[in-house]
């Protein structure tokens, strides 16, 4: 036996497996082993033979998708609800999930005191929003009213709450987080403003709202300290405008073109604003932080313009940042003002010379001062002629000096007053002659002299002179 | 310790003793594989199989106390199927099988084996296993090349003992015949010269 299966064997142990076979058997069954791991929670102990494990199996994979299935449908539900929460308004279902998870939730992941302020400020925004929306449809009721106006108290407390905390670690960071909230409260208390002045409050009153801003911003402002460094100002300008260019690139999509001309000429300005501000700051730091510190809450103001629907919808962007022009732009204005008094004064030359005193048509004292205003025909008496003659003189002579000055611009301000005096002079006795007073200064009058000749009309009116003063 | 750790500990484990067996009878899996099917190839095939199934039973979440005789039920099922897929069965096979009645040797002892094994040569036996029936191989095989005893062999063939024991003298007796055959012919070849 012993030999026959020693030679039995012998043969057999002749075939076998050469290095590279069983190296790529073994290769090809690690890979196996990877695509096919074992599972995190295998445990069964079971002999070959004891149990059919298939089952358990089954089982457990049934297990493991049913919580993965589950999880994920969880968290399907939980954003989808979150995503629907963030359109409702007080009153729906899903408002309190908006406020008290999303925004909670949100507002526990903002990191900074500084961030904090601004999401405290942002949840101010959305209530306002939320009010506004609903007195436009009609829906805002008194507890809705009163709720929304805690809310902004509660906001804005949160906030000042934030800025003191950030008062305790950076003082500088704090006053310019207090100028944000300022701000922000100052454009919804224009917007309310300007709405109720358009007589647009609609069925449903804000006055709750409305006198909880007031107050919020009283106490805001009462609480302003001094001013952060020039430094940190002009840092935190040079960030705010730099998002508001950012926000100025897509301003097409929802705002009109016109508007965003006036933004992009406002930030110019901001720009200009900033310029001196630097300018300044070497001869006199505390105006030029003065300075910044507008440049910054106009930008703000704008920022809040281009990111708000609301605002946009209730205020201009001359609402929010009025047009400072630039001297230059005054003498311009001041030049057309001068051109409109002379027309004026030259259709008052010739009235007054070519009209006998008893048969001038002077206008109703009750019509208004434009020409097409109705107009009776009284006889004018000799001594109202002699005050619309007075009157025109003044004019002229007002005229005149603006003129001078205008050569030799030394102080605008002065200017300005000479050139508006000569011009409601010359705008008063229009009106008082029936005259046309809404002058706009054609281009083809600067075009044509040929019209009426400098030269012509000034001899015109020296005899018209001459007359009146016979 | 963790359940994690202990978890962590099961899978190294688990993948340990698997691979051990693989390095320790892949060699003697093939080569049964290969004498049974004739084909290099096909035999690295079924035994790459025999691991890949075994890994998926063990992921199921089974523990295998015995690797041995487990890999080697897993591979005959596989060498099986391999033969129902070929369907190839010798006239003389079916012949030489219709003629063993294995109830016949009921009190066959291990010594009665050895005692036919005495007389055969193992080489001679081992070129002409292939003529034997599918049976006779089998068992022949696990007895003489994979050196499993009679009770192991029957686990695996799922047949009784006796029947295991049966199969196998009447291997080797068919083996022993054939041999006869194949040298009375030789020698009828050499008188003729």
């Amino acid at each position: 036996m012993k030999r026959f299966s020693e030679q039995f064997n012998k043969q057999a142990k002749n075939i076998r497996l050469n290095t590279a076979e069983k190296s790529s058997l073994r290769e090809r069954l690690i890979s196996y082993m990877e695509y096919h791991p074992l599972a995190g929670d295998v445990k069964a102990v079971t002999s070959v033979q004891a149990t059919d494990g298939r089952e358990f199996f089954i089982l457990n994979i049934g297990k493991w998708r049913l919580a993965r299935w589950s999880s994920s449908l969880v968290l399907l539900l939980l954003v989808s609800v979150s995503y629907f929460a963030e359109q409702a308004v007080p009153g729906d279902t899903l408002y309190s999930m908006k406020v008290g998870f999303n925004e909670e939730v949100r507002g526990s992941i903002t990191l900074g005191s500084y961030e904090k302020v601004v999401w405290e400020t942002e949840r101010l925004n959305r209530r306002i929003a939320e009010a506004r929306l609903l007195a436009d449809e009609g829906r805002l009721t008194e507890e809705v009213e009163a709720s929304v106006a805690f809310a902004v108290k509660t906001h804005t407390e949160n906030a000042r709450k934030e800025i003191a905390n950030l008062k305790l670690s950076d003082e500088d960071e704090a006053t310019l987080a207090s100028i944000g909230l300022n701000t922000a409260l100052d454009v919804q208390t224009s917007s309310f403003l300007r709405k109720r002045n358009d007589g647009e409050v609609g069925v449903n009153s804000t006055k709750l709202i409305e006198a909880a801003l007031n107050e919020t911003q009283a106490a805001e402002l009462a609480t302003q300290g001094t001013l952060p460094a020039y430094s940190r100002i002009l840092a935190k300008v040079e960030s705010e405008t730099t998002r508001a260019y950012e926000l100025l690139k897509g301003i097409n999509n929802y705002a009109t073109k016109v508007e965003g001309e006036e933004i992009g000429g406002r930030l110019i300005d901001i720009e200009t604003k900033i310029a001196s501000a630097m300018n300044l700051s070497e001869s006199d730091e505390e105006q030029a932080k003065k300075d910044l510190v507008v440049a910054l809450q106009q930008t703000q103001k704008l920022i809040a313009f281009m990111t708000n629907i609301d605002v946009r919808q209730n205020l201009t962007v001359e609402d929010l940042v009025p047009d400072i022009l630039t001297v230059q732009e005054r003498i311009a204005l001041v030049s057309d003002q001068v051109k409109k008094t002379e027309i004026l004064l030259s259709n008052i030359s010739l009235a007054l010379a070519e009209t006998p005193a008893q048969t001038i048509v002077l206008a109703t004292s009750t019509a208004s001062t434009t020409a097409t205003s109705t107009a009776t025909a009284t006889k004018i008496t000799p001594d109202t002629k002699e005050k619309l003659t007075l009157g025109f003189k003044q004019s002229k002579k007002a005229l005149e000096k603006t003129k001078l000055e205008l050569a030799e611009v030394t102080d605008i301000i002065v200017l300005e007053q000479s050139s508006l005096e000569a011009y409601s002079l010359a705008v008063d006795i229009s009106a008082a002659l029936a005259l046309p007073t809404e002058i706009t200064v054609p281009k083809e009058i600067e075009v044509q002299p040929e019209v009426i000749p400098e030269a012509a009309t000034s001899t015109v009116e020296t005899e018209q002179e001459e007359e009146i003063e016979v | 310790m963790t359940r994690r750790t202990q978890t962590n500990d099961i899978i190294e484990s688990q993948e340990d003793r698997f691979l051990k067996a693989f390095e320790e009878y892949s060699e003697a899996l093939f080569r049964h594989a290969a004498i049974r099917i004739s084909d290099r190839e096909r035999s690295i095939d079924v035994v790459h199989d025999t691991f890949t199934k075994v890994w998926s039973y063990i992921r199921s979440g089974h523990e295998i106390d015995s690797y041995k005789s487990f890999l080697y039920k897993v591979l005959n099922n596989l060498i099986i199927d391999e033969y129902r897929k070929k369907k190839e069965t010798s006239l003389d096979a079916l012949m030489e099988k219709d003629g063993v009645d294995e109830g016949n040797f009921e009190d066959l002892s291990e010594s009665t084996v050895e005692a036919l094994a005495a007389t055969i040569d193992g080489r001679k036996a081992f070129d002409l296993i292939k003529q034997l029936p599918e049976e006779y191989q089998e068992v022949l095989l696990f007895r003489f090349v994979d050196e499993l005893g009679p009770k192991e062999i029957s686990i695996l063939i799922e047949e009784s003992e006796n029947v295991v024991s049966v199969r196998i003298h009447r291997g080797l007796k068919l083996l022993r015949d054939k041999i006869e055959v194949g040298e009375a012919a030789a020698s009828s070849r050499r008188n003729k010269k």
